[in-house]
């Protein structure tokens, strides 16, 4: 005799199958509702946490930064917006703003004598300078509180671009595209305390005269780079004020 | 912290500051830093020189393109090229800040411009119901009457020359005189 065949087997089986989906579904439901009593209780602890340490968040950059790494983690922002509890409780929601603004402001003021591109070492210090003519001098900034700053202006469309020069960073604010060749030579100009000729140019990097002389001409013509035709040996020296000068 | 204003920071350390630039955006630039040295320069000449003198002394300020002091940089071994200063003094000029007094050589460098001064003339005849009196060129630049304002010192010559922007507005009435600029009488309206 054969069990198991026919109909009842067939019926059996979907009653199983149903039984176990949902079995299924309610342990999905309960792992679920876990997960929000964490991630709620979590946040709840950032929360806290960030009342707790508000102070310290807002005066110690590398405090500043794990925070926000943490909170980003779970898909809080709380630096970035300044509506909302998080601004409420912390008061920093217009942190990142504001600094937004004090860039564009160094970017501006800067632009006529260094052709639009800055150091990042050069950025920090003039935003230094007004951040403590405002009277913000006990906030802290650091280099990724900047990064975060561009990176939060970017909705604005892509007027501030950061560049990595060799070791560094700089910051463009003019429409130009710079190319490999424009930030290699970028870089040999800050290895040479912003001071290059063509012929240097072509020592260093192994370039042919017409391929130095056309990479600098551009840099000139973006105002990024003075001409010095008065030089002992005649060769035109090429100068970068965004290098050599306290512009701000 | 105060730092040097840019027209300083590329006056006293960037060599290619006195090599006019080929770049029109930047050669631009390049004039419009030194108006600002020039004139700064002048203004702090006139400053000290009415605080050791007194009002009288004012003469008019020239600057010599072949020996203005700040065209040469010695700590950086560069003088500003002949088309630099050609440029300077054009734009000088063109702001109404020079007057060629020997073509391509000398100029009078005005800190204020001619209308600059004529407003601030203005406003003193304004606050102080000066109309409709006549007054000489000296009165302003060194009578009782301006004590004590920016007036006092003004370069007689200058001075005419605002008095003359004034005339044009119909605010004023000039008589000149063949004895003297300082005689130049005027009288406000």
């Amino acid at each position: 005799m054969r069990r198991n065949v026919g109909v009842a087997r067939a019926v059996r089986a979907r009653k199983e199958r149903d039984a176990y989906q949902g079995k299924g579904a309610e342990l999905n439901r309960a792992n679920l509702e876990h997960f929000q009593t964490q991630m709620a209780a979590f946040k709840r602890e950032l929360e806290n946490f960030a009342v707790k340490h508000k102070k310290q968040i807002n005066k110690d950059p590398e405090f500043r930064n794990k925070f926000q790494n943490m909170c980003s983690k779970v898909g809080v922002d709380p630096l970035a917006s300044n509506k909302g509890f998080w601004a409420e409780v912390l008061g920093v929601g217009s942190f990142f703003y504001e600094l937004g603004v004090q860039i564009i402001h160094v970017c501006l003021a800067t632009r006529d004598a260094n052709g639009g591109i800055i150091q990042f070492e050069d950025l920090l210090q003039y935003l230094r300078r007004i951040r403590q003519r405002a009277g913000r001098e006990t906030q802290q900034i650091s280099e990724e509180d900047v990064q975060r700053a561009i990176a939060s202006l970017e909705p604005l469309g892509n007027g501030l671009r950061t560049v990595k020069v060799g070791p560094r960073q700089m910051l463009v604010s003019v429409p130009m595209e710079l190319s490999p060749d424009h930030t290699t030579v970028l870089e040999a100009a800050q290895t040479h305390a912003g001071v290059l000729s063509i012929p240097v140019v072509q020592r260093d990097l192994g370039w042919s005269q017409e391929r130095a002389a056309r990479v600098l001409d551009a840099l000139q013509a973006q105002g990024m780079t003075w001409v010095d035709k008065q030089t002992k040996d005649g060769v035109p020296a090429y100068e970068f004020p965004s290098i050599q000068l306290n512009l701000m | 912290m105060e730092k040097a204003p840019t027209e300083a920071e590329f006056h006293a350390k960037f060599k290619a500051f006195y090599t006019l630039q080929d770049n029109e955006a930047t050669r631009l630039k390049q004039v419009r830093l030194w108006r600002r040295l020039v004139l700064e320069d002048f203004a702090r000449q006139q400053q000290q020189q009415q605080r050791s003198q007194g009002a009288d002394a004012a003469g008019p300020s020239v600057l010599s393109l072949d020996s203005f002091p700040l065209f040469t940089n010695a700590k950086l071994d560069r003088a500003l090229d002949a088309a630099g200063r050609k440029a300077v003094a054009d734009d000088l000029v063109a702001s109404g800040h020079g007057q060629w007094h020997d073509a391509g050589k000398t100029l009078y460098v005005f800190v204020k411009t001619p209308s600059e001064w004529a407003s601030i003339i203005y406003d003193f005849v304004q606050q102080n119901g000066l109309g409709g009196t006549i007054y000489t060129v000296y009165e302003l630049h060194s009578g009782d009457l301006t004590r004590n304002t920016p007036i006092q010192g003004i370069e007689p010559a200058l001075c005419i020359q605002a008095l003359e922007i004034l005339e044009n507005q119909n605010k004023a009435e000039v008589y000149p005189s063949d004895e003297s600029l300082d005689e130049t009488g005027v009288k406000f309206i």
